[in-house]
């Protein structure tokens, strides 16, 4: 790195900070702008400007909107079913990540390494590959419509499976041996040593399944046919498309749809960060 | 209390041996240092007794019980780590307690072994972090602790549920020179205040020679010699020990048995050394003569010649380097003798009484 001492290797500190800051608020901009737009248009009264182009600013503010789309698609139902489904299937992918990635981690058995690379290799596997298949399975099991077909296809998860298992794998060997020594079994360590030693990998996986599980919009549009089992992801979809003329409630639904995601970001931010950086650059 | 037998024990990973044909009794109660060169098999012979390792052949026993396949929990013993192995996540209460909490162990005030309540696994921890002097510190984790702290902290771990041996794999090398000397004392120390039996692994003679009861020494996964430390350097039993013990090591030179008048000598090339009257060497047969750098001297007619290549001051003491006929060796004397001259040819005498002869074919001590 160049210092202010060598000005020959480099720019001055200065002027390559105004250059970090620049490229940070072009990034910032760049992420803003469309949450900003997003509130605009929810606010705005949407014939005002249907042939103007989106205004910058509210143009006629209706703070009723938020009200109208809350009542219109009975959200409260959707935003309960789908904090039931994302705690189902996040506890599950924890519990089942957990005690598979200590497996894999931890314990010799045989085929190994190919079992594991079978597992990595269906991260390849987007889910509409699948999708056709599953729902067919469902149907067969009559799931559909129900808390246990929503939930089914996401008990587990390779992704999880291989962030836990790179992180029991940084436990370093002679722990293991005291533990094994102070009398811990498989599940006294799982429970004392790897897992709070890894709290914030364990921390960001939750987060980031309970993310997706919330977001999750493709299944549940395939798995339900039901209006009171729509998750939230797809009643935002019902809301818009029943009064397109009135688009600004279906952009108000999807901002009290994001308050959950949001508060969820707010009060761990700092774990994600940690738990993506993790092994990164060494404690 | 127990000791600990190795019977016929090997240990191999795939194609290499690391531990090869290994008996040896550790008597209950004694300070035993397993002493060799890094990757000489002295850890994994460590780890046998703790059963994180099998014996691919062989038996362990602690006490009377032999212990292959026994569980490391049921093993009744207890190990401290090179780098400590802390829970990083605990307070040092929590690390010092855990080993408490997973067993049936005797009460505070006696009694049969029974799973303990908080209060009593509160004196337990009390009373191992006064002896390490922790006191201060239970609340904190380890990560805020020096490096001298966390060693305590793993010692307290270890010792608090009393076990029956006491294995160490290193437990120095991350410290400082001074806070080895002092932790050193401490751990002797703590060796006779608990009256078990430690099992002690090192490559670092001072902390062998200094602390053991006995040493065993250890080298390519072979016992090469078991015996008090003093009985050790005074009469190594083979080159490798002769070589491996002593700080500046052994000088050695090859030579072949010669007979002469009144008794047999040593000749290598030009140079003839007399050998200690009743040595069992055969005429002409190959040896090798070692002597210590403290039983080697600078005289007027001495049978070795060389040429000064070096003087180490070290303060108390210098270490002359002397090139004789293209080896190196090394001559320990006290700093008030005169600084020989850079270049010049000596002659050197070493102590009849203190040559070690080694048959060159075997390596073996001749007596």
């Amino acid at each position: 790195m160049a210092s202010d001492g060598h000005p020959s290797r480099g720019l001055p500190r200065s002027i390559r900070n105004a250059g970090w800051y620049l490229l940070l608020s072009v990034l910032s901009v760049a992420v803003l702008y469309p949450v900003w737009m997003t509130i605009v248009r929810a606010l705005s009264e949407p014939f005002v400007y249907i042939n103007e182009g989106q205004p910058f600013l509210p143009v006629a503010i209706d703070w009723g909107v938020f009200n109208t789309a809350w009542a219109e698609g009975v959200m409260g139902r959707s935003m309960l079913l789908t904090l039931g489904v994302t705690a189902i299937i996040t506890i599950a992918q924890l519990v089942t990540s957990m005690l598979a990635a200590y497996a894999f981690a931890y314990l010799r058995f045989p085929f190994k390494t190919v079992l594991f690379v079978l597992l990595i290799a269906t991260l390849l596997l987007p889910i509409e590959v699948t999708l056709i298949a599953n729902i067919r399975t469902i149907r067969e099991l009559d799931w559909l419509n129900s808390i246990q077909g929503l939930s089914a296809p996401f008990l587990a998860s390779a992704f999880g499976i291989f962030l836990l298992r790179q992180g029991f794998m940084g436990v370093p060997s002679e722990l293991r041996d005291a533990a094994r020594l102070d009398g811990f079994g498989h599940i006294a360590f799982l429970r004392k040593v790897a897992l709070p030693v890894n709290r914030p990998i364990v921390g960001s996986f939750v987060l980031i399944t309970a993310l997706g599980a919330w977001n999750n919009y493709l299944w549940p549009r395939a798995a339900v046919t039901e209006q009171r089992w729509e998750t939230i992801q797809v009643a935002l979809r019902s809301i818009s498309v029943s009064r397109p003329e009135r688009f600004n409630v279906g952009v108000a639904a999807a901002i009290i749809a994001s308050v959950p995601i949001l508060v969820l970001l707010i009060v761990f931010q700092k774990q994600i960060i940690r738990g993506l950086t993790a092994g990164a650059v060494k404690g | 209390m127990a000791g600990v037998e190795f019977k016929g024990v090997w240990k191999r990973f795939g194609d290499v041996v690391a531990v090869e044909d290994l008996t040896l009794e550790i008597i209950d109660r004694e300070f035993l240092v397993f002493l060799g060169p890094s990757g000489c098999g002295k850890s994994t012979a460590l780890r046998m007794i703790a059963g994180l390792e099998e014996p691919s052949e062989g038996t362990v026993s602690i006490g009377d019980e032999v212990v292959n396949g026994v569980d490391p929990r049921d093993r009744d013993v207890a190990m401290v780590f090179q780098s400590y192995a802390l829970y990083p996540h605990m307070t040092v209460y929590k690390n010092i307690e855990a080993p408490l909490l997973t067993r049936p162990m005797e009460p505070p005030d006696g009694g049969a072994p029974r799973k303990l309540t908080k209060e009593e696994r509160a004196v337990k921890v009390k009373e191992a972090a006064a002896i390490l002097g922790l006191e201060a510190y239970l609340d904190r984790k380890p990560g805020a602790l020096s490096g001298g702290q966390r060693q305590r902290v793993a010692l307290a771990r270890a010792i608090v549920r009393r076990p029956r041996v006491f294995l160490m794999d290193e437990p120095l090398s991350n410290l400082d020179a001074k806070l080895r000397t002092q932790t050193r004392l401490e751990l002797v120390e703590l060796w006779r205040r608990l009256g078990i039996t430690f099992v002690y692994v090192t490559h670092d003679q001072v902390e062998a020679m200094t602390m053991a009861s006995r040493v065993a020494i250890i080298a390519e996964g072979r016992l090469q010699q078991l015996g008090p430390p003093q009985d050790v350097y005074e009469r190594p039993a083979n080159l490798f020990v002769a070589r491996f013990i002593g700080s500046p090591p052994m000088n050695t030179f090859d030579a072949v048995a010669r007979p002469a008048a009144g008794g047999m000598v040593a000749q290598a090339g030009a140079a003839v050394v007399p050998l200690p009257a009743g040595l069992g060497v055969s005429p002409d047969q190959a040896v090798t003569v070692a002597v210590r750098p403290e039983h080697l001297h600078i005289t007027a007619d001495g049978p070795l010649d060389g040429i000064v290549r070096s003087v180490e001051l070290l303060g108390h003491e210098q270490h002359v380097i002397i090139e004789v006929s293209g080896e190196l060796m090394v001559i320990r004397q006290p700093s008030e003798e005169p600084d020989p001259v850079l270049g010049t040819t000596v002659r050197l005498s070493p102590e009849l009484g203190r040559l070690h002869v080694f048959d060159q074919a075997s390596g073996l001590r001749v007596e």
